[in-house]
């Protein structure tokens, strides 16, 4: 193995040896600063397409951002006098968020300028009814080109929709305490035994939508767990087969916002994922329609005969971050009446239901506190929320 | 461990001589104690009318770090250093830290010197280093003073990096001066979270080969490499290898030193989040002729170097100082973040690092822009003369430096930046010319520095820096010090964005024309050769000329008692 690789560093090096003859001709995008012959008079303008995907293309300048209809957005110029470097840059007034696009060129075009989905550049999602402001600065001059207060009316719903070959399902956005009865995370377990136990929808701090999830509160029992919330009834991702039976455990990634503060320790969040293996259930459908009855849970006897699977992740670090974790990392819950009973195999159709739980862990009987948002499963690789 | 000198020395000096001794269990002290107090106020045209902005504090704390040594026997020995660190104001141990600051076991096994958890490791300025930063090299002792201070805070020694792991080193005594040695190191810069990030591993090494007493060749290898866990965010690899050809000689009336360095660096970084992979490879070279006239006391020296536009090397190019971090002195101004002044660049213990990063870290071209990650800068061609005097010489020491550079290959086109900088300064002894017991000195020292580029994306950049310092023993073991820094840019130029990759995907232009005055004046009682007590004032006054009222005065008097033993 040893020798393997210094054969693959001694021939990496003599390849870059000789791709010194042939490496690229500048490094970085073009650069094109503007001439003091630059006509500054420059008309800028945000459109969204209108037609839908496969017809021509038919657009329209918008007035507001709507990324729920349409998915493709774009800036447009008036024909420059000359080549210049520019960049535009989309920044939400509320949510925070920020998305950049670059070129050289002389003019702003759909091919030099689209923007899919209206994903952003950095941790933040844009808001529904913010305000927004495009800014467009060219290399070389003072001035900038401003719309200001373009208002969005809706965003992009990942819910359902594919991508890239990559299948989503939005878990719950955190944006009500009582989402609705077919999809999001209603039920909130606080540990009675603990101090100053919180659990809920609050919107002092989002990365996405309207609110977050806080959780919050003092391990007083020493037993670890402070708080959660989960599907009220363990059944809700089978009402509507929201996860296809056969994903690879190494291709399905459960996907959530933490925020974290390094100078609380012991904070971690659990995630859990429910699996109906009730083996009266023969078919996908047989599981579907047990979902649909309303007053139908997963009972405490179905628990103890599945699977449950927990991912634990400790939150030391500061801000915002997506957390991706493949269901291949999970590890089999080990309580026999809420999981710990099934064949321990993992299978993707079978999940029906998910909790997030506050732990104090490492180390019990801490105060911790943390936010959460948008929690999703994606299906055939990791999440493409953001701007490459 | 330093490798800048020989290995095979090193080891057949140091290793076999001790490893055919027998010694008995010996335990020894030593360590720094250390007492800084602060009073700094806040002035200036930019916070006249800032009834919110605090604009006088006092800080400062007591440190104490002692230094157990352990000698068994030859086989093993032990260092640990105790750190006892509590900030001024508080008082009966309440907010007082105690922390081991390092710690490393060693020792040699029938030759084989090995060491053991908190490491020093460098070996070439193309694979690792820690380069200085740049500055006339002839500044006064009050500044230096200063920076001494946040250099050992910051784990600086010389130009090797501090780093956790292993490392050994073998030589073989071919005889007739000749002889060949092995060192080989592995270390671990971050560690894994058992989810989304790996561990990483630093390895490397060095086999050196003594020709006889004047040719020695040398192969270098070093490697960043990611342990692949299954649902890691990232794999990166970075390999770099170098090999080098010295030659010295002594003849008459003369000391000739040859010195060449060449190789290549290759990097793969996959992001698997975006399921994109980078990779590239690139090569160094770099050629340093130096004729030492010994009658004279002068030193002649000439160099080349070129190093490629992807040139990755992260542990010769990781920078010690932050330009991005904000200083927590005055950390906030009108409701904004203090900017760093140049007086935060060797003040401030939050300006400097003393990690490896993988990506090339930010800079300000104002301050350095022709080697800001050191030789190992990418993109960079460069000639450069200079002369300075040799130890020889008591009553004074001078040096004369010229470098011209332009870049390999053009950033956002083909234009190309080119960058002349000129440093130059002395030191005068002048107690040694009087022939006087008492240490009267005079130093001053200028770097200027002019960046230029044409073109569509048109660079024009200069900038200056001025030393001067005083220091007169005034009474036995009382010295007065004095010292001025002057600094000034002016012109405009364009920062690169780097990508996940290291990659350049963006350019941000800005114009700039500031200019900072720092003076300093104040005494210093040398207890002993290493117990001293000092108190100066020291004002800095900043201004950026592109912003009204832009004035900013930090004044500070500053006490500092240091006592090693």
């Amino acid at each position: 193995m040893k020798l393997n690789r210094i054969k693959t560093i001694l021939s990496s090096v003599i390849l870059g040896g000789l791709m010194v003859s042939c490496g690229p001709d500048k490094v970085g995008p073009d650069l094109k600063g503007a001439s003091s012959s630059f006509n500054k008079n420059v008309s800028f303008s945000f459109n969204h397409v209108t037609s839908d995907p496969g017809e021509d293309v038919e657009t329209e300048t918008a007035e507001k951002i709507n990324f729920s209809n349409n998915d493709e957005g774009f800036f447009t110029s008036n024909k420059f006098n000359e080549e210049v470097s520019w960049t535009i840059t989309a920044s939400g007034y509320g949510s925070g968020a920020v998305a950049q696009f670059s070129g050289t060129s002389d003019k702003i075009t759909y091919d030099n300028s689209l923007w899919l989905y209206g994903r952003s550049s950095n941790v933040f999602f844009f808001q529904k009814k913010e305000f927004v402001k495009f800014e467009l600065d060219i290399v070389g001059l003072d001035t900038t080109y401003i719309i200001d207060s373009v208002s969005v009316s809706k965003v992009r719903s990942w819910h359902k929709k594919e991508v890239n070959n990559i299948g989503y399902v939005v878990i719950d956005a955190f944006d009500s305490d009582a989402p609705s009865a077919t999809s999001g995370m209603s039920a909130t377990g606080p540990d009675h035994n603990d101090q100053d136990v919180m659990v809920s929808v609050t919107e002092l701090n989002k990365v996405e939508g309207v609110s977050s999830l806080y959780l919050t509160g003092t391990d007083l029992n020493n037993n670890g767990w402070v708080g959660g919330r989960n599907h009220e009834r363990l059944l809700e991702l089978h009402e509507g087969l929201l996860i296809d039976s056969g994903i690879d455990e190494d291709e399905l990634f459960f996907n959530i916002f933490i925020h974290g503060d390094s100078e609380i320790g012991n904070t971690t969040i659990e995630i859990k994922s429910y699996e109906n293996e009730d083996t009266t259930f023969k078919t996908r459908a047989d599981l579907k329609a047990y979902a649909a009855e309303e007053t139908n849970t997963l009972t405490s006897a179905q628990q103890s005969s599945s699977d449950g699977w927990i991912y634990d992740i400790i939150v030391n670090w500061d801000g915002w971050k997506m957390v991706s974790v493949p269901y291949s990392k999970f590890r089999a819950a080990n309580d026999p009446k809420t999981g710990a009973g099934g064949d321990r195999i993992k299978e993707s159709g079978k999940i029906c239901a998910i909790s997030v739980n506050l732990l104090s862990y490492p180390t019990s009987g801490s105060e911790v506190s943390t936010y959460v948002d948008f929690m999703s499963i994606t299906m055939g690789g990791r999440p493409q929320f953001k701007l490459k | 461990m330093n490798y800048k000198k020989s290995i095979i020395y090193s080891a057949l000096s140091l290793g076999l001589t001790i490893s055919g001794v027998a010694q008995s269990p010996q335990y020894s002290l030593n360590g720094l104690g250390r007492s800084i107090i602060s009073n700094n106020n806040l002035s200036g045209a930019s916070v006249k009318d800032a009834t919110a902005t605090q604009k006088a504090n006092i800080s400062g704390y007591n440190l104490f770090d002692l230094q157990t040594n352990l000698d068994v026997d030859s086989v093993f020995n032990a260092v640990a250093i105790f750190r006892t660190r509590s900030p001024f104001g508080t008082s009966f141990g309440s907010k007082t830290d105690f922390e081991f600051r390092q710690f490393s076991m060693g020792g040699n096994v029938n030759g084989l010197r090995y060491q053991l958890g908190d490491i020093r490791v460098e070996l070439t300025p193309y694979t690792v280093f820690n380069a200085d930063l740049a500055g006339t090299g002839f500044e006064s002792d009050l500044f230096s003073e200063r920076r001494e201070i946040l250099e050992y805070e910051n784990f600086n020694d010389g130009n090797t990096w501090l780093l956790q792991g292993v490392s050994g080193q073998y030589a073989w005594n071919l005889g007739e001066e000749s002889g060949l040695g092995l060192y080989a190191f592995t270390t671990r810069t971050a560690s894994t979270n058992e989810l989304s990030t790996p561990d990483r591993l630093l390895s490397g090494g060095r086999l050196e080969y003594a020709l006889d007493k004047y040719i020695t060749l040398g192969l270098n290898e070093v490697s960043l490499y990611d342990i692949a866990i299954a649902s890691a965010e990232f794999d990166y690899n970075n390999n770099v290898v170098t090999g080098d050809f010295t030659y010295n000689r002594e003849t008459e009336g003369a000391l000739v030193g040859f010195k060449a360095e060449f190789g290549g660096s290759s990097y793969s970084y996959t992001d698997n989040v975006n399921d994109s992979t980078e990779s590239y490879s690139d090569m160094t070279m770099d050629v340093d002729f130096d004729y030492t006239l010994k009658n004279q006391g002068l030193k002649l020296g000439f160099d080349f170097r070129r190093v490629g536009a992807t040139f990755a090397s992260p542990t010769a190019q990781s920078r010690r100082y932050v330009s991005s971090a904000n200083p927590m002195l005055f950390s906030e101004v009108k409701g904004s973040v203090r900017g760093q002044q140049y007086f935060d660049q060797f003040t401030s213990e939050e300006v400097y690092n003393n990690s490896i990063s993988t990506s090339l870290m930010a800079f300000n071209q104002y301050y350095n822009n022709l080697n800001p990650y050191g030789d190992a800068t990418p993109n960079r061609m460069v000639f450069g003369l200079d002369a300075a005097t040799d130890t020889s010489i008591t009553a004074f020491e001078a040096g004369l430096a010229l470098n011209y550079g332009m870049e390999i290959i053009g950033e956002g086109g083909s234009d190309l930046r080119s960058f002349m900088v000129a440093k130059g300064g002395g030191l005068i002894h002048i107690g040694n010319l009087l022939e006087t017991n008492r240490l009267i000195d005079a130093n001053a020292g200028v770097r200027f520095e002019n960046t230029a580029r044409s073109g569509s994306a048109d660079v024009a950049l200069s900038s200056l820096l001025i030393d001067f310092g005083l220091s007169g023993e005034i009474a036995k073991k009382v010295d007065l010090l004095a010292g001025v820094k002057y600094f000034q840019a002016s012109g405009n130029e364009f920062i690169a964005n780097r990508d996940g990759f290291n990659l350049v995907d963006g350019f941000t232009g800005y114009d700039i024309d500031v200019n900072e005055f720092i003076y300093s004046v104040g005494a210093r009682i040398r207890f002993s050769e290493k117990q001293t007590f000092s108190l100066n004032y020291n004002m800095a006054s900043f201004t950026d000329n592109n912003i009204d009222n832009s004035q900013l005065n930090i004044g500070q008097l500053f006490f500092n008692f240091t006592g090693k033993f």
